[in-house]
């Protein structure tokens, strides 16, 4: 998994500083994210992406397939047994691939902070948002996608899928 | 329509000194605590009395008396009750005869009990994993002297 991704940084990197602009301009306004969901912050998700806050604004469009998304949002608490099947996910999706973290039980277990099942994210995958929260608020999970937004038209300069 | 006194009159003149205790702690309710060797006659003796539908099964552990309790959960539609069959075994040694002959619905229960208790079924078809991974090799999670603290963030 790693080589593939520095295999797919060098390519990216080769080009010219422009049309690097250009390429992660528009992925920046069309995150297509697959929200995994495993445990409750998927109401709050939903009301993001419902029509009250509408996620669609910025083009982060809640998506189906894995094989076609640019993110993968963990909603809710991650069991070991599904890390697993998560990891197989994230094999599967096209680089530039990036993770987002919704909620405190995938950042550190939160209130499972002993709990032998449940597994921290970050130990397993680069994440490169972490948005808090028991659950957090709609507008939370807005604000992380706009860092997942700043982060990716940051690429330019430092090179994609580098970790904060 | 069988009463409860009518029902206890039965298992003791069957069983004897099998059944430990008979305690009804509220209305629909009874709690059956019988020996561990004679369990599997027990329960085909109740099922035949009408209690025909698994609703639970499960143990508690007592680590300061070396044992553990395990029981069933089952409710009889005929006679609208709920009976809980309890029965003590020893902790080092953690083996009961299965209730899947008498019950076919205990069977998941039982195979969950086992995963997290480590409690033996004896004749039971199928004990494999069913909620922990696959691979998992680090004790019974529901066991009081299970330690947490590896786990803790």
């Amino acid at each position: 998994m790693t080589e593939e991704r520095v295999e797919f940084e060098g390519i990216y990197n080769k080009l010219p500083r422009p049309i690097r602009r250009i390429f992660s301009w528009g992925r920046s306004f069309s995150i297509w994210p697959v929200h995994l969901v495993t445990g409750c912050c998927s109401p709050e998700f939903m009301q993001a992406a419902g029509p009250r806050y509408d996620m669609e604004r910025w083009g982060v469009l809640p998506m189906a397939s894995i094989r076609q998304s640019d993110a993968l949002f963990f909603v809710g608490n991650v069991a070991r047994k599904m890390m697993k099947r998560a990891l197989r996910l994230y094999q599967q999706m096209p680089e530039p691939r990036y993770v987002v973290d919704i909620g405190i039980c995938t950042i550190s277990k939160g209130p499972f902070y002993d709990s032998y099942s449940l597994v921290r994210v970050a130990d397993y995958l680069p994440v490169d948002v972490m948005i808090s929260g028991c659950p957090p608020k709609p507008e939370a999970i807005l604000y992380g996608t706009m860092l997942l937004r700043k982060k990716i038209l940051g690429d330019v300069d430092e090179g994609a899928g580098k970790e904060t | 329509m069988m009463s409860m006194k009518e029902l206890e009159k039965k298992l003791r003149d069957r069983f004897g000194e099998g059944v430990i205790d008979f305690a009804i702690p509220r209305k629909n309710r009874l709690i059956i605590k019988v020996d561990a060797s004679i369990v599997k006659e027990i329960a085909m003796f109740i099922k035949e009395n009408g209690f025909d539908m698994p609703i639970s099964a499960g143990a508690t552990d007592y680590p300061k008396d070396k044992r553990f309790e395990v029981f069933w959960v089952i409710w009889s539609s005929i006679h609208n009750l709920v009976l809980i069959l309890k029965t003590d075994i020893d902790r080092d040694n953690a083996e009961i005869d299965s209730l899947v002959e008498v019950w076919r619905g205990v069977q998941k229960f039982e195979r969950e009990t086992w995963e997290l208790m480590g409690i033996n079924y004896k004749g039971h078809p199928k004990l494999k994993p069913l909620l922990l991974p696959e691979d998992w090799d680090e004790g019974y999670p529901l066991r009081k002297d299970f330690s947490l603290s590896p786990y803790k963030v």
